[in-house]
């Protein structure tokens, strides 16, 4: 940004001023208004409300997205398709990104006043048509890059909002201090995308807990596949059961967690104990699950306090903490808390 | 039982991860005519480079276990996506194609030969 703190309306007064007392301030706010400023501009909403004989005007930040189009190439970005002001266009893939993107942002923006990804409105840019029958959808650091599946199995990825979210969560994680991408930690990291995936869509369709699906990527396999979703964060390991794809391998409990090489150490496997610890605290608070346990969850994952090695039971001690600063040792959102780590067999019963 | 002056030529290709996480498997175990060339494609691979400069694992991007046996000699190696390019990505292509071929149509997805499915 290369707008300083003192606007520049402030500015102009300041250095229009004859007080003699002044002057020193005066000759400053000359100097800063004639130094060169880059023009940035960023987007917001501006939303204009009468208050009794009060004109209150407030803002909001918007999220400023450009979409390309790598057709079915891997080189990124790729040409340049629709930007923030733009009409839809033909190609509804495209849409489909633009939309996903802006509805994630203003979860996060309505949930817990973070602007954007970085929560400094980092710009949204996302490709896609990615590769050739490209079954996957990632954010690479710097944008989300979706293909268009193979039209067996993925009939594509855009049209998920619990796909979008998940990989824009995977940017809010890696801006607050990230967690390595590996064994418990990494699967902490797939469990946060998922539960902030989910918390986006239920926010999106104004739903409370007990109303949600807490599936992630309903809608997206092809007819020829059995299954509803991808994941289950209220039933780990129900997800999908085919005789091409296996059955969900997700455990809910730690009793089940696997140990294995593949998958950097079956991160998107044992994310399915805290995913379900979360889905077991939110329904026990019950209400909206972002404003209560996604708060906790929300405000554990940005403290910035997390070791990127973090294990389950680091992790669930940290969820404690904030939710015993948040609302109160003797809360329900406590014991909610407490009991849905010890359900999944994270914590031991006693353990703070 | 395979002649025993023949060696066994049998490469097995495991994905893991993307953002669905599904695993996926595919094996070659090419007949004698073929074996020269597919010795030449397991032998381009560079499966003892130290993977000191591989990066760190990135959220959602698949990871390849690529196995090869060449007669008594077992050799693996696990190569993230960002890094499946050149000799890789020929011998990961080839292992789909040749399991394709051999029943008709790909029996993990159903699709054809793509390296990136």
């Amino acid at each position: 940004m290369s707008y300083g703190i003192v606007p520049p309306f402030l500015l102009n007064r300041i250095a229009a001023t004859d007080k003699p007392h002044l002057a020193r301030a005066a000759q400053a706010a000359q100097r800063t208004l004639m130094a060169p400023r880059d023009y940035s501009p960023r987007h917001a909403t501006l939303k204009l409300s009468v208050e009794g004989d009060t004109l209150v005007a407030e803002t909001a930040p918007s999220p400023d997205r450009t979409i390309a189009d790598a057709h079915n190439t891997e080189t990124l970005p790729g040409d340049t398709v629709r930007t923030e002001n733009q009409e839809p266009v033909a190609d509804e893939t495209v849409n489909q990104a633009f939309d996903g993107l802006g509805e994630t942002f203003d979860f996060y923006w309505s949930a817990y006043q973070r602007d954007s990804i970085d929560g400094h409105g980092l710009p949204l840019d996302a490709t896609v048509h990615y590769s050739q029958d490209y079954d996957n959808a990632f954010w690479n650091g710097q944008r989300m890059v979706f293909g268009d599946g193979d039209g067996d199995v993925f009939t594509g990825f855009t049209g998920s909002l619990t796909v979008i979210a998940h990989e824009l969560t995977h940017g809010v994680t890696e801006a607050s201090g990230g967690l390595d991408y590996q064994g418990q930690s990494g699967a902490l990291n797939e469990s946060i995308s998922d539960v902030f995936g989910v918390l986006t869509e239920q926010y999106h369709l104004g739903q409370t807990a007990d109303q949600a699906s807490w599936l992630v990527g309903a809608g997206i396999f092809s007819d020829q596949v059995t299954g509803v979703a991808l994941r289950s964060l209220k039933a780990p390991g129900t997800a999908y059961d085919d005789d091409v794809l296996g059955k969900d391998p997700q455990p809910a409990t730690m009793a089940g967690y696997v140990q294995t090489t593949e998958d950097n150490g079956g991160v998107h496997i044992n994310s399915g104990i805290p995913n379900h610890a979360f889905y077991l605290a939110a329904t026990a608070i019950g209400g909206k699950a972002w404003e209560t346990a996604g708060l906790i969850w929300y405000k554990t994952v940005t403290a910035g306090t997390l070791p990127q090695d973090a294990s389950f039971a680091t992790f669930a001690d940290a969820t404690l903490q904030v939710a015993q600063t948040e609302y109160g040792e003797q809360s329900k959102e406590v014991d909610a808390v407490r009991t849905a780590w010890t359900g999944v067999g994270v914590l031991s019963d006693g353990t703070d | 039982m395979e002649p025993t002056d023949q060696p066994v030529v049998s490469v097995t290709v495991v994905r893991t991860g993307g953002f669905a996480g599904l695993r996926r498997e595919w094996n070659a175990q090419p007949p004698e005519p073929q074996r020269e060339r597919w010795v030449m494609l397991i032998r381009q691979c560079p499966w003892d480079e130290p993977d000191a400069a591989a990066p760190a694992p990135a959220p959602d991007r698949f990871t390849w276990h690529i196995q090869a046996q060449l007669g008594a000699d077992d050799r693996s190696a696990d190569v993230p996506e960002t890094q499946l390019h050149g000799p890789w990505r020929d011998l990961v292509a080839e292992v789909q194609s040749f399991e394709q071929e051999r029943t008709g149509h790909d029996p993990e997805s159903g699709t054809g030969s793509h390296p990136d499915r």
